[in-house]
């Protein structure tokens, strides 16, 4: 398992994959591919293309499962903190008197925040969808001893030594995972500008 | 099947109509004996232009029957599929999209599109055990003294 720190801008792609080159990483993600590919399944009342040609759509639609991964990593991990109780009425208090009051909110147990998207990529040919290819992208933290500063009823920083991050790559209808890592993930986030934590009610 | 039965019948109104014009020519130049070969060669002639005008019927009939084929009297023939024409061909009109064509790996363009996530914590109610500590700030105004000094003056 391996360690890479949540700062601002870390990307899903970075923890997950590193610093790689795209061909690269279209390659590992291809090894996991079912046999035959993405496209030839997808397309089967089609004129059967060359072999070269569906592996040029595959490697197409891979590198557009590649971008889905460019996503800012913190948006998914603040939003599921400010869903905490403790930390809703942290941003109580401190809206109680603005002027005056931060709240440092610890959150002791392991606990978990799993964010789920199913992005998909359009086969389109002569203005008309002729395929359609679903992903599910999964990620799961695993707090320990997180430690968050509100002020003024927003997160202004997170701290947390002992957190995890797994990430999965799924294809739709497909069972072996395209992408698993399970990495260590300190956090040392300065959130700016600060992320507000919903209230109930809207207030 | 129109069309062959009216072929056989251009075919046998031609050779009937060499029949019976071929008698009367050969009776005119044979009745009188003039000459015997005048009544073979004016047989012959007749024959000869009755058969080109049969040809000439059957070749329009035909014509006239192909040009029908998709009309809404009658049978209706099944149209042949009409195979497009070789590349460069000098026949060439308007591009027309082709619904049977395929479209070759170049001609598909991708389309990513991606939805907001869904976030959901456990536990699912957001009650867990933590601690929070509220830091007030109290601003110390301070405070200033005043001290009166006596100086003596000499």
């Amino acid at each position: 398992m391996t360690t890479t720190e949540l700062g601002h801008r870390t990307t899903v792609r970075s923890v997950a994959l590193g610093d790689g080159e795209d061909d690269d990483l279209i390659a590992a993600l291809a090894a996991n591919l079912p046999r035959g590919g993405i496209a030839a399944a997808k397309m089967p009342g089609h004129r059967a293309l060359p072999q070269a040609a569906y592996r040029m759509l595959d490697n197409r639609i891979l590198a557009s499962a590649l971008r889905f991964l460019d996503a800012d990593l913190a948006e998914p991990f603040l939003t599921g903190l400010g869903k905490y109780r403790a930390l809703v009425k942290a941003a109580q208090d401190s809206l109680a008197d603005p002027g005056h009051k931060d709240v440092m909110v610890t959150l002791i147990d392991p606990y978990e925040i799993t964010s789920k998207q199913n992005p998909y990529v359009t086969l389109v040919a002569d203005n008309r969808e002729i395929a359609r290819v679903s992903f599910e992208i999964s990620m799961v933290f695993g707090l320990f001893e997180t430690a968050v500063a509100v002020r003024r009823g927003a997160i202004e920083s997170v701290e947390c030594e002992a957190c995890s991050l797994t990430v999965t790559l799924s294809l739709e209808g497909w069972e072996e995972l395209l992408l698993h890592r399970k990495v260590q993930l300190p956090v040392r986030l300065p959130v700016r500008p600060p992320v507000t934590i919903p209230l109930p009610g809207g207030g | 099947m129109i069309r062959i039965r009216l072929t056989l019948a251009v075919v046998g109104l031609s050779l009937l109509t060499s029949l019976v014009l071929a008698p009367p020519a050969a009776a005119d130049n044979c009745d009188i004996f003039i000459n015997p070969e005048d009544c073979q060669n004016t047989g012959w002639t007749i024959g000869v232009i009755a058969t080109l005008a049969g040809g000439v019927a059957v070749a329009t009939a035909a014509t006239a029957a192909g040009g029908r084929s998709g009309g809404s009297s009658g049978d209706v023939e099944p149209r042949e599929p009409v195979p497009p024409p070789p590349a460069g061909s000098l026949i060439t009109g308007p591009a027309r999209p082709d619904r049977r064509r395929r479209p070759a790996a170049e001609d598909i363009d991708i389309q990513p599109t991606s939805d907001p996530p869904s976030i959901t914590i456990e536990p699912p109610d957001g009650t867990v055990r933590s601690h929070s500590v509220t830091l007030e700030a109290h601003h110390d105004p301070g405070w200033q003294t005043v001290q009166e000094v006596n100086r003596d003056h000499d």
